[in-house]
């Protein structure tokens, strides 16, 4: 049997009870961040200039993707 | 969903109805009852959900606010019940107990309460802001702005010149070592990509609106000097917003126009 207080809470703020009690999982936030990737061979960093797929001392492949044509890199930026 | 208004207990109804005197009114007095009954609990729920909604989404901490989401749509499956309930009615009980011509008043009246009904419910939230988008915007680009002096190049240790908004993973040069950082530009920052049609729209209401009064004074196709001036401020607020995707914005004008200029879409 429900209780004279039960039976008073409208449909509306049985919802509202139960949708602000919902526990649910957080959402993580990352910030901002700068990361670099040497090589891991010789230590060497990329510059653009060099092109960006390989290291340009010691030859050794950095990424395996070819880069193509995008917002702020292109095709052009592949080591030769 | 819980169900308030008992009406899976049809079998019950059933025999209760069959215990009255079915001639002792019209079906359309007994069916004008039974929706101003269920009227009265739409209102009902219209009222609690004015009070109710706006402290609700104010309340729902969840960036994407599910809880408030959650109990939209709970509100509108009791509307939607409602409306069903009224149809079913209507389909098998009130149509083959309608007398002579009395359908003749019947029908426009179901068709007038089912039509207020689906506007009640359509409007149901229309007052309720559920996401601040340029509150959002605002704090994304502080926290960004901010955040972007404080980088160093990761090989020379030289300040890194971030000199515009990247909204995703970016190749930045450092101008002394010329040593590729790649920069993170976070999640808030990442998320404006999401948010940037709904933001320019509602930056250039006052431009669509002038479209929309032309258009309802005169026709579509003399609105659309209006028309290109809303879509021309629209991309504009949309480059400004997210730059570096200008060819992007470029084909939505197209789609925008071409549809436009397609007569068998009705908007």
């Amino acid at each position: 049997m429900n209780t004279p207080d039960k039976q008073r809470i409208s449909l509306v703020e049985r919802l509202k009870k139960q949708v602000l009690e919902q526990k649910r999982e957080p959402i993580v936030l990352e910030k901002s961040n700068t990361t670099m990737l040497q090589c891991p061979d010789c230590g060497a960093g990329r510059a653009k200039v060099d092109g960006l797929t390989h290291c340009a001392y010691c030859g050794r492949q950095l990424i395996e993707v070819v880069l193509n044509d995008g917002i702020n890199i292109t095709s052009k930026d592949n080591s030769q | 969903m819980s169900n308030i208004f008992g009406f899976n207990k049809e079998k019950k109804t059933d025999r209760d109805d069959k215990a009255q005197p079915l001639e002792s009114t019209s079906a359309f007095s007994r069916f004008q009852v039974f929706l101003a009954k269920l009227d009265e609990r739409a209102q009902e729920i219209v009222k609690d959900v004015e009070e109710s909604a706006q402290i609700i989404a104010d309340a729902d901490t969840d960036p994407y606010k599910r809880s408030f989401l959650q109990f939209k749509s709970a509100i509108l499956a009791q509307f939607t019940q409602i409306i069903q309930k009224a149809s079913a009615t209507y389909q098998t009980k009130v149509i083959p107990a309608a007398r002579g011509m009395e359908m003749l008043e019947i029908a426009p009246f179901y068709g007038d309460w089912n039509a207020r009904m689906v506007d009640t419910m359509q409007k149901l939230f229309h007052g309720v802001l559920e996401r601040d988008l340029e509150k959002e915007y605002a704090q994304a680009m502080d926290e960004y702005n901010s955040a972007v002096h404080t980088f160093s190049c990761m090989q020379c240790g030289a300040k890194l010149e971030i000199d515009k908004f990247y909204f995703q993973s970016s190749y930045i040069t450092c101008t002394y070592c010329q040593t590729q950082n790649t920069f993170n530009p976070g999640t808030k920052a990442r998320m404006i990509e999401h948010i940037v049609q709904p933001l320019a729209r509602a930056r250039c209401r006052e431009s669509y609106q002038l479209y929309k009064e032309k258009k309802e004074l005169t026709s579509k196709k003399d609105a659309k000097k209006e028309f290109h001036a809303y879509l021309d401020a629209l991309i504009d607020e949309m480059n400004a917003i997210l730059p570096g995707m200008s060819q992007q914005h470029e084909n939505y004008r197209t789609r925008m126009l071409a549809d436009f200029e397609n007569e068998i879409l009705p908007w």
